[in-house]
């Protein structure tokens, strides 16, 4: 009897210590930045361009090779439908930052993307909205360049163009 | 004989049942209102012109027009421009409000511009001459910045054409419409376009919706 007293009690005082240290789920939550390097696509990279879709990224289409004169997959799975060949930047004539981004698709289909830019300033503080989402036809095979302004001038420094499948 | 009074009831019974219809009322759950993103497409979708392409015309006209050396001057004085739909005409088949395409076009490059362009409110002109009128009668005072200037003339002004082109399929219903917009800055006194701006749209769809 006294040692299952003994077990009873020392069981109590583990579960109220236990209790002690967990902590009250009251009150919001905090939001915090994704900074985990399992998710190395997390977070802001500014001065590129992200395709926001993953149907867009994961495609499981095939492509035409011509030099087995066939279909095939090349990657299946994990092909993207789109490559950005080249983004960069520079001033208008009124000294509004213009930036680009030129699209090919690698496919034999055509795909319609919106695009939209974020600006930024040196401090990589939100210079202004994000622009409106700007429709760009890409027909099979073929190349097209997405290009936006910003309306403030001195203030940028930054760009973020982010890419979606037409709505 | 009684087996022809069975028969009349039954035939009267059958009459009766055939002319009544039966109403299904679809005991359905409605749809609570919900915000959508006015810059993107919302779940009521037709061929015509909607809010994702007044957002996006819009924004990309006041960017065009501040990317524009010739409409802003850099290290010159702020021009003086009109925005209203004034001298934009609506030649296309829909019915379109301009106004929404003017109005959200001044506000966006008024916020933007930031004084390298100056905005005058035209469409304001008899509230702003009322108060002169008062001014000069002494019913009211100057205001804080002293007496009532006169007012100023533009230096450019807004123009433009909303256009379209329309296509039924017979066998199908599918509807087509491309829409052509076109905006124009024109120089005071020379007429000069300083600068223009062309939107296409281009939409299909088999069922289109109503548009007010």
């Amino acid at each position: 009897m006294p040692r299952k007293l003994l077990l009873i009690a020392l069981v109590g005082i583990l579960g109220s210590s236990v209790g002690c240290t967990v902590d009250v789920p009251e009150g919001a939550g905090p939001a915090v930045r994704v900074n985990d390097p399992r998710a190395p696509q997390a977070g802001i990279r500014y001065d590129s361009v992200v395709v926001l879709d993953k149907s867009l990224e994961n495609w499981n289409g095939k492509v035409y090779d011509p030099a087995f004169a066939e279909y095939i997959w090349p990657n299946k799975g994990r092909m993207s439908r789109i490559a950005v060949e080249a983004t960069n930047s520079r001033r208008t004539p009124t000294d509004t930052l213009e930036v680009w981004a030129v699209l090919r698709n690698r496919t034999d289909q055509p795909i319609q993307l919106e695009g939209r830019t974020h600006f930024f300033d040196a401090d990589k503080t939100p210079a202004e909205g994000p622009t409106a989402w700007k429709r760009v036809f890409l027909p099979a095979q073929s190349v097209a360049t997405y290009r936006e302004l910003s309306t403030q001038v001195r203030g940028i420094g930054h760009y973020y163009i982010e890419i979606r499948e037409g709505r | 004989m009684l087996k022809h009074d069975l028969a009349a009831i039954a035939l009267m019974l059958g009459i009766v049942a055939g002319c009544t219809e039966t109403v299904r009322i679809k005991e359905s759950r409605g749809r609570p209102t919900q915000y959508e993103d006015p810059g993107s497409p919302g779940r009521v979708r037709g061929v015509g012109l909607e809010s994702q392409d007044v957002v996006s015309m819009t924004d990309a006209m006041a960017r065009d027009i501040l990317a524009n050396p010739k409409v802003v001057g850099v290290g010159k004085a702020p021009a003086r421009v009109v925005i209203d739909a004034e001298y934009l005409k609506n030649e296309s088949s829909s019915v379109n409000n301009k106004n929404i395409l003017t109005e959200r076009l001044r506000t966006d490059l008024n916020r933007a511009a930031d004084g390298r362009l100056v905005f005058l409110a035209r469409h304001h002109a008899e509230m702003v001459e009322q108060e002169s009128d008062l001014e000069k009668q002494e019913v009211v005072t100057p205001g804080t910045k002293g007496p009532t200037q006169q007012p100023r003339g533009w230096d450019y002004r807004l123009g433009g054409k909303i256009m379209s082109l329309d296509s039924t399929n017979r066998a199908t219903g599918e509807k087509a419409k491309y829409h052509l917009i076109i905006f124009e800055l024109i120089e005071r006194g020379t007429g000069i376009i300083v600068w223009s701006q062309k939107y296409e749209i281009l939409k299909s769809a088999i069922d289109d919706v109503v548009y007010q």
